[in-house]
C-alpha cells in the first residue's frame, strides 16, 4: 500500500516522525494531522511495520556463528606484534645509548690514562738516563782519585773516564725526541782538583747536552745532573738555572794531553731583558772589573730602553762575565763562537823561529865577506830573512792578542717585569706550588692514579653495568 | 558498562576488552553485510574484517558512543568495495538491484526479498537507519550528502519498499 496522494506533502514527514527526526514544532504539527488524517496514521504504523519486521528478520538470521574468537585472535597476534615491534624498537635505542654511553667511557679513560703512560715512559727513559749519569759520575770520580784529585779536561773526559765505565752505549741519553743527547762535564770544575771544590754536594759535574753542547732539558721539562759528590738528581727547568749558571761556558784554558800552545779567539753575545737598565748597566760594567776586562764602548739610550754594551774580557773570564750577565735578567739571546787560531800560531811561531836561525847564519855570512857584490845580495837577503821574521812575529803576536782577550757584545733590554703576587694570593700560590711539588713528588703515575681513583671507579662501574646490559640477551 | 566506556578502556591498551564490542555489534555489522552484499558468507568474512578494521582505527573515532554507526559505516565501504569488484554490468553500481546470490530461505519474508530489489544507494540508507540506528545527520556524514537529502531519500526508500512488497504480493496471489 502507498501512501494516499492527498497527502503526498505529508508522507515524508511522517516518515521523519517515524524516524524521530523532526523539529519540536513539526513534530506538533505532525500529530495535529495524524489526528485528522487516518491514511497518513495507516503509512505511520506501516513504516513501523516494516522497521520491526527488517529488523527482526535480519537480526533474526544472522544468530549464526559467534564472530569474537575469530575476531580476537586476530586483534590479540596484531597487539602482540606491535609490542614485539614496539619493544624492539625501545630495546635497540637502548642499545645503541649504552653502546654509545660504553665509547664515551672508553674515550674518557683512553683521555686520562695515555698521557699517563706516556709519562711512564718518559719517566722510565729518565731512570735510564740517572742511570748513565751515575756510573759517568763514578767514572769521572775514579778517574780523580788515580790522578791525585785532578778531574779530566773538557775535551779529553770522554777518553779519559771510558777505561773506567766500559760501555760507549753509557754517553747516550734514552731520549726519545729532540736526540741525539749526550752528556758533558761542567767546564768550570773540569780539569781542577777536587780538593779545591769546597761545595762538591752543590756542584754540578756532569749535565745533558745537545748536538751543540748546550745543556738541554729532555726529561718532562727537566733534565738529570750529576754533582761533584757522585749523587744525580732531576730538576726541572725552573729549577735549573741556578745550577745551570755554575755550568755556564767557560773557555777550555788548561788542555791535558792534546796542546799547550792552544790558541783559541772567542766572540760572545748576549741580550738580556732586564727590570732596571740603569742599574743593569752599572752591574754589568762592575762585573767586566771584577775579572779583568774593560768597557770599550757602552751606550746606554733610555728612551729606546736599551743599552749596548761592548766588553772586551780575558778569555778565561769570558764564561764567568757571560754568566753574571745572564743574572741581570732574562736571557733573550746568548751566543759563543770560538776560532781555533792554533794552527796559524805554531806556523807564525815557526817561521818566526826560522827566520831567526837564516838571519843569524846570514850575519855571520855577511860580517866576513868584503864589500863587493856577493854581500850586498847577502844583505839584501838577511833583510828579507829579518821581514819575513818580523812578519810572523807579527802574525803571532796579533792571534795572542785575540786569543789573549775575548770580545763580549751585551744588548740589555728595558722589560716589563713581572707582577708579583701579594698578601693571600701569594700564600695561596706558594701553597698551590707547594701541593703540586708534594704531588710530582709521589711519582706521576701514583699521583695520577691517586688523584683520579674516584673518576676511575665510576666510569669503570658505569662501563661495566652498561656492558652487562648490553650483553644481557633480548627478551 | 557502555559502549563509549569500553573504546576508552580498549584505547587505554586493554585489548581484550574489544571483545566485549565484538559480541555486542557483529549481529549488526553481519546484518548490514549481508543486507548489502545478499551474500551470506561474504557478510561474514566483511562483518569480520570491519570488526578488525574498526579495532585498528579506533583511535581515529571522534565520539566513541556511536561505534555502532561508525562500524556499520565501515561495512558500507568495504561492502561496496566487495560489489564493485564483482559488478560487471551497464548499469552504474548505484542503481543496480542485488543479485541473488543466497538462496530463498524460509526465514527470508516480503521484506527482505522486497529490500532486495532496492538499488544500492536506498539500501544503504535503510540499513544505516535501521540496523545501524544512525541518524539522519550521521548517515549525511558518512556519506557526503545532506540531511534533508538524506530525510528524503530514507522517504522515497520506504515507499519503493512498500511498492516493491505489493507488486510481490500481488505475484504471489497471481501464481
Amino acid at each position: 500500500m502507498t501512501a494516499p496522494q492527498a497527502c503526498e506533502r505529508w508522507t515524508e514527514r511522517v516518515s521523519a516522525y517515524a524516524d524521530r527526526e523532526c523539529g519540536p514544532i513539526e513534530r506538533v504539527l505532525v500529530r495535529m494531522h495524524l489526528g485528522q488524517c487516518a491514511r497518513c496514521r495507516e503509512w505511520l504504523e506501516q513504516v513501523r511495520a516494516d522497521e520491526q519486521a527488517f529488523r527482526a528478520a535480519y537480526l533474526g538470521a544472522e544468530d549464526e556463528d559467534d564472530l569474537t574468537p575469530a575476531v580476537m585472535a586476530r586483534v590479540t597476534g596484531e597487539t602482540r606484534a606491535q609490542e614485539r615491534r614496539a619493544a624492539r624498537r625501545t630495546v635497540s635505542t637502548g642499545r645503541l645509548i649504552e653502546v654509545l654511553v660504553v665509547f664515551g667511557m672508553l674515550a674518557i679513560l683512553a683521555a686520562i690514562l695515555f698521557p699517563v703512560f706516556a709519562r711512564s715512559r718518559e719517566k722510565a727513559r729518565q731512570a735510564s738516563c740517572s742511570s748513565n749519569l751515575k756510573q759517568l759520575a763514578l767514572g769521572t770520580l775514579s778517574f780523580a782519585q788515580d790522578y791525585d784529585g785532578r778531574l779530566p779536561g773538557t775535551v779529553t773526559w770522554r777518553d779519559d773516564i771510558l777505561p773506567y765505565v766500559q760501555n760507549e752505549q753509557l754517553f747516550v741519553c734514552p731520549v726519545a725526541e729532540g736526540g741525539p743527547v749526550t752528556y758533558s762535564i761542567n767546564p768550570l770544575v773540569a780539569g781542577r782538583n777536587l780538593k779545591d771544590i769546597e761545595d762538591r754536594e752543590g756542584t754540578v759535574l756532569l749535565y745533558e747536552v745537545d748536538r751543540a753542547g748546550q745543556p738541554v732539558f729532555p726529561h718532562n721539562d727537566g733534565a738529570n745532573f750529576a754533582f761533584a759528590d757522585g749523587h744525580v738528581k732531576w730538576l726541572s727547568k725552573r729549577q735549573a738555572p741556578e745550577s745551570l749558571q755554575a755550568i755556564g761556558f767557560a773557555p777550555p784554558t788548561r788542555n791535558y794531553g792534546i796542546a799547550e800552545q792552544l790558541k783559541l779567539a772567542y766572540e760572545a753575545s748576549i741580550e738580556v731583558i732586564v727590570d732596571n737598565l740603569y742599574a743593569s748597566v752599572l752591574q754589568a760594567e762592575a762585573a767586566v772589573r771584577e775579572y779583568g776586562g774593560f768597557l770599550l764602548s757602552s751606550q746606554l739610550d733610555g728612551r729606546a730602553g736599551c743599552a749596548s754594551l761592548t766588553i772586551k774580557v780575558p778569555t778565561a773570564e769570558v764564561g764567568n762575565v757571560i754568566n753574571v750577565l745572564g743574572t741581570l735578567g732574562f736571557v733573550a739571546h746568548r751566543q759563543v763562537t770560538g776560532e781555533d787560531l792554533t794552527g796559524g800560531y805554531v806556523a807564525a811561531q815557526r817561521t818566526v823561529e826560522r827566520s831567526g836561525q837564516r838571519a843569524e847564519r846570514l850575519e855571520g855570512m855577511v860580517q866576513g865577506m868584503a864589500e863587493d857584490k856577493p854581500r850586498v845580495a847577502a844583505e839584501e837577503t838577511l833583510g828579507a830573512v829579518e821581514a819575513e821574521g818580523a812578519q810572523a812575529a807579527g802574525q803571532a803576536w796579533q792571534i795572542d792578542a785575540r786569543t789573549t782577550l775575548a770580545t763580549v757584545s751585551a744588548t740589555l733590554l728595558q722589560g716589563e717585569g713581572e707582577p708579583q703576587p701579594s698578601g693571600v694570593i701569594a700564600s695561596f700560590v706558594a701553597a698551590a706550588r707547594s701541593f703540586w711539588l708534594v704531588l710530582r713528588g709521589l711519582g706521576s703515575v701514583a699521583a695520577w692514579v691517586i688523584v683520579f681513583l674516584p673518576i676511575w671507579g665510576g666510569a669503570f662501574a658505569l662501563a661495566w653495568w652498561a656492558l652487562r646490559r648490553v650483553t644481557r640477551p633480548a627478551e | 558498562m557502555t559502549d563509549a566506556q569500553v573504546v576508552r578502556q580498549v584505547l587505554a591498551g586493554n585489548a581484550d576488552a574489544y571483545a566485549l564490542l565484538v559480541q555486542r555489534h557483529q549481529r549488526t555489522a553481519v546484518a548490514a553485510a549481508h543486507h548489502l552484499t545478499g551474500d551470506r558468507e561474504a557478510a561474514r568474512d566483511i562483518a569480520q574484517e570491519a570488526l578488525v578494521d574498526a579495532w585498528r582505527g579506533l583511535g581515529d573515532l571522534r565520539d566513541p558512543a556511536k561505534f555502532a554507526g561508525w562500524l556499520v559505516g565501515i561495512v558500507r565501504n568495504k561492502c561496496r568495495a566487495f560489489l564493485r569488484e564483482r559488478h560487471t554490468g551497464d548499469v552504474p553500481l548505484e542503481d543496480a538491484p542485488l543479485p541473488s546470490v543466497d538462496p530463498p530461505g524460509p526465514q527470508d519474508g516480503p521484506t527482505l526479498e522486497a529490500l532486495r530489489m532496492l538499488p544500492l544507494k536506498d539500501r544503504e540508507i535503510l540499513v544505516a537507519r535501521i540496523i545501524g540506528e544512525m541518524s539522519y545527520a550521521e548517515i549525511a556524514r558518512s556519506t557526503g550528502t545532506t540531511v534533508n537529502n538524506v530525510r528524503v531519500r530514507c522517504c522515497r526508500a520506504r515507499q519503493r519498499l512498500r511498492e516493491l512488497m505489493a507488486e510481490a504480493g500481488e505475484a504471489g496471489e497471481r501464481s
